[in-house]
C-alpha cells in the first residue's frame, strides 16, 4: 500500500473522530433534546432507550457521513479515495463492533433511525392521547363533584 | 584504315558471318543464362514463397495455441472469480439478511413494549377513573334517599360517567392497535427499503470488484 496515501488516510480520520468526538462533548454541555430526554426527562424505560439509541446511532453514522465528504472532495484522485476507502472501511466495521453491534448493522443505520423515529413519534402520540384522556376522567370527576355538592346544597 | 575495315572490304563476308554466328551464339547463350536465371529465381521465388507461408501458418498456429491457452487461463480465472464472488455475496447477503431480521425484530419488541406499557398506563388510569366513579356513587347512596329525584339524577350521572370511560376505552384502544399496526407496517417498510439498498450496494461494489479483477487488479480483492 502506498505509505503516503495511509498517511492521509490515518490523518483524516484522526480528525474525524476528533471532531465527532468534540460533537458528543458538546451535546452533552449543551443538552441535545435526545440525550437530554435519555438522562433525565423520560422516566419510562423504555422510551429512554429509544432516544439513547438514537442519538448513539447518529453519532456512529456521522463518522461515516464525514468520511463520505472527505471522499466527495473531487480533488483527492480515485486511486487515493479507494485506498483510503479500504482503510476506513476497515476501522470503521471494528469501531461499530466496538460499540457492541455487528458490522453489517452499519448498512441499516440510517433505516435504524428512521424506524426507531417512527417509533418516538408514535409513542408521542399516544402519549398526548393518555394526557387528554387523563385530563377527561379528571375533569369528568371534579364536574360530578362539583354536582353532587351542589345537589346537596339544594 | 583499321583491321575490320579493310577485311570488310576485301571481302569481309567471309569473316563477317562466323562472327554474326558467334554474337548470336553469344546473345543466344545469354539468353538461355537469362531465363535459367529467372527460372532459378522464379523457383527460388516459389520456395521462398512456400516457406513464407509455412512459417505463417506454423505463426498462425502457434499464436492460436497461445490464445487458446490464454482463454483457458482466462475462463479459469473467471470461475474462480465467480466462486469467490458468489461465497462473498452469499456470505455479505447472509450477515446483511441476519443483521435486517435482529434489527426488525428488536423494532417490533421496542414498538410491542411501547403499547403495552401504554395500555398499562391506561387501565391503571381506567381503574382510577371507574374507582373514583363508584366512591361517587356510594357518596351519593349515602347522602340521598334511593328513590329520589335527585339519587335518580345523580345516579344516572355517575353511569353516564363509566359509559364514557368504557366508550373511551375503547376508542383508545382501537386507536393504539391501529396505530401499532401500521407502525409495524411502516418497520417493514423501511427494513424492506434497507435490504434493497443494501444489495444494490452490494452488487455495485462487489461488480466494481469483478471489474478491477478482469483488468488484472487483483490486489484489491486480496486486501
Amino acid at each position: 500500500m502506498n505509505s503516503q496515501r495511509e498517511i492521509f488516510a490515518l490523518v483524516n480520520f484522526i480528525e474525524i473522530t476528533r471532531e465527532c468526538r468534540r460533537q458528543l462533548v458538546e451535546d452533552v454541555l449543551r443538552g441535545n433534546p435526545d440525550l437530554f430526554r435519555f438522562l433525565f426527562e423520560d422516566k419510562n424505560k423504555n422510551v429512554q432507550s429509544l432516544y439513547k439509541q438514537r442519538y448513539e446511532l447518529k453519532w456512529l453514522e456521522a463518522h461515516w457521513l464525514k468520511c463520505k465528504e472527505l471522499f466527495d472532495n473531487t480533488d483527492i484522485p480515485i486511486a487515493t479515495r479507494r485506498e483510503v476507502l479500504k482503510i476506513f472501511l476497515k476501522w470503521y466495521q471494528k469501531f461499530v463492533e466496538a460499540w457492541g453491534y455487528e458490522s453489517a448493522d452499519a448498512f441499516f443505520f440510517n433505516a435504524e433511525i428512521e424506524s426507531l423515529e417512527l417509533l418516538i413519534d408514535t409513542n408521542q402520540r399516544w402519549t398526548a392521547m393518555l394526557n387528554q384522556l387523563e385530563m377527561s376522567f379528571v375533569r369528568e370527576t371534579k364536574l360530578l363533584d362539583k354536582q353532587i355538592e351542589e345537589v346537596k346544597k339544594l | 584504315m583499321n583491321l575490320m575495315t579493310l577485311i570488310k572490304y576485301v571481302g569481309g563476308s567471309i569473316i563477317e558471318m562466323p562472327l554474326q554466328i558467334v554474337d548470336r551464339q553469344l546473345e543466344f547463350y545469354q539468353q538461355r543464362k537469362n531465363a535459367e536465371h529467372a527460372q532459378q529465381l522464379r523457383m527460388e521465388e516459389a520456395s521462398f514463397m512456400q516457406q513464407l507461408d509455412m512459417e505463417r501458418q506454423k505463426f498462425s498456429a502457434e499464436l492460436n495455441e497461445m490464445i487458446a491457452n490464454n482463454e483457458i487461463e482466462r475462463s479459469g480465472k473467471v470461475v474462480e472469480i465467480f466462486m469467490e464472488y458468489q461465497k462473498t455475496m452469499a456470505k455479505c447477503t447472509t450477515s446483511i439478511q441476519e443483521s435486517l431480521g435482529k434489527m426488525t425484530i428488536e423494532l417490533r419488541r421496542q414498538a410491542h413494549d411501547l403499547m403495552e406499557e401504554k395500555k398499562r398506563l391506561y387501565y391503571q388510569m381506567q381503574k382510577d377513573a371507574t374507582n373514583s366513579a363508584m366512591e361517587q356513587l356510594k357518596t351519593i347512596r349515602r347522602e340521598f334517599p334511593e328513590g329520589s329525584m335527585e339519587y335518580q339524577i345523580m345516579g344516572d350521572a355517575v353511569r353516564a360517567q363509566i359509559i364514557g370511560i368504557v366508550e373511551n376505552s375503547n376508542r383508545f384502544m382501537k386507536v393504539i392497535d391501529e396505530d401499532f399496526a401500521r407502525m409495524v407496517s411502516n418497520l417493514d417498510t423501511i427494513s424492506r427499503n434497507a435490504e434493497a439498498n443494501a444489495n444494490q450496494y452490494l452488487s455495485m461494489a462487489f461488480g466494481n470488484l469483478l471489474q478491477s479483477k478482469f483488468r488484472g487488479d487483483t490486489k484489491l480483492l486480496r486486501d
